[in-house]
């Protein structure tokens, strides 16, 4: 089984001091990123929600996937070295053990949620909306239903 | 027959709680619509199924009415109208919802969904169009947003109500129009949470509002006695139901 350095030795290397904003929130995806060095911090409303140090962590790839805007901006803590692939979807589509790799890593995302969310459960399950926490996950999982689309075209923009 | 009236509970699960813990004490709970927020950071899909789970928590506590608000809306129906998709699941869950009608004893209570098109439009007027004609000794209405020119649509600084209801109200004068939609009018100095219209037959409006908080804004019909009662942070209010 290969690693993902492996896999995109062939990709352009950039590079980010400290501050240096990586992805903006709201602006449209398209890129891949590997982060190679350095560290990186993930703010949500100007709120730091994660940092980011794995070598070999993928940035970029849940946008790219839901075909949405980014949902937060990411920048370096750090001097932080990375590997671009501007056409994410290009590096997907040509590559299977990439996009298995990208995958997992989603996977494994989901079940720190899933297991983190059971758990309080367990803990807490005495509230109404904490006791249905394990059957709500299982629905989730299972869910197959075209995606929920908002908006109303007579209250296009609505007060309430 | 004891009857809660909530709505716009966007996705507050600590008020979506409250009512679960409520809701044995009423014979009736209606939660008349927005129960999505299309501005939550929790996805609608997901928003969907936890207020599912929700709805079927409340539907072995009591029994559960629940209409459509413009928060709800998921998709496109066969005509091209947007609409909120998701409630044929309530509707298989077992709990009435848009475009169904329930009787209650001597009480009609007719569930209008948020409609977004004039063929949407059309459906609610043949709903009431086919209600009218059977109508019992008490009809109720469940309908997201409150008419135009009453208090209940007033937020401080104009009023914001459907003035499709206002006419049909007109129309059909149903005894009670249960309603939701538009958060200030009981807070607010020429507003209000409740409205009786004019006429020979006059109708009761009630919009609950919203507020912040784990409580929602709730009202409690006590149709036996012939009061209503707001509940909120400001405090109680009641006032007597004077017959027709």
């Amino acid at each position: 089984m290969s690693d993902i350095f492996e896999l995109t030795a062939s990709l352009p290397e950039i590079e980010l001091g400290p501050g240096d904003v990586l992805i903006r929130d709201g602006e449209a995806a398209g890129a891949i990123w590997i982060l190679v060095s350095g560290s990186l911090r993930v703010l949500k409303d100007g709120i730091e929600v994660n940092t980011i140090t794995h070598p070999g962590a993928v940035l970029g790839e849940m946008s790219l996937l839901l075909g949405r805007t980014y949902t937060a901006t990411v920048e370096a803590v750090e001097s932080s070295v990375l590997r671009h692939a501007a056409d994410g979807a290009a590096l997907l589509a040509g590559d299977a053990e990439v996009t298995r790799l990208v995958a997992a890593g989603l996977a494994e995302r989901l079940a720190f949620v899933t297991s983190y969310l059971a758990d309080l459960k367990q803990q807490y399950g005495d509230a109404p909306g904490l006791a249905m926490v394990g059957d709500v996950l299982r629905r989730l999982e299972e869910r197959r239903a075209p995606r929920a689309m908002p908006g109303s075209m007579r209250e296009p923009d609505p007060e309430y | 027959m004891r009857l809660l009236l909530v709505s716009d509970l966007h996705y507050t699960l600590r008020q979506f709680d409250f009512v679960v813990d409520i809701a044995p004490d009423f014979d009736v709970v209606v939660i008349a619509g927005d129960h999505l927020d299309i501005s939550s950071a929790v996805e609608l899909d997901a928003q969907i199924v936890v207020v599912g789970k929700y709805l079927e928590v409340l539907r072995d506590a009591t029994s559960l009415i629940v209409s459509s608000g413009n928060h709800d809306l998921t998709g496109e129906d066969p005509h091209g109208e947007r609409a909120a998709l998701w409630m044929s699941e309530t509707r298989a869950a077992g709990i009435p919802t848009d475009g169904d009608t329930i009787e209650l004893g001597d009480t009609m209570i007719t569930i209008c969904p948020w409609w977004d098109g004039p063929i949407g439009r059309e459906a609610v007027e043949a709903q009431l169009v086919r209600d009218a004609t059977r109508r019992p000794a008490r009809w109720i209405w469940v309908y997201h947003w409150p008419p135009t020119g009453s208090p209940t649509s007033w937020t401080g600084t104009k009023h914001y109500g459907d003035p499709d209801l206002a006419g049909w109200v007109e129309r059909f004068a149903p005894d009670i129009v249960l309603t939701g939609h538009v958060h200030e009018p009981p807070f607010k100095p020429g507003g209000s949470w409740w409205d009786r219209t004019e006429g020979a037959a006059p109708s009761w409006i009630f919009n609950p509002g919203r507020q912040i908080g784990p409580m929602p804004t709730r009202i409690e019909l006590d149709l036996d006695a012939g009061t209503a009662t707001w509940r909120s942070l400001m405090g109680d209010e009641m006032i007597e139901l004077a017959p027709r």
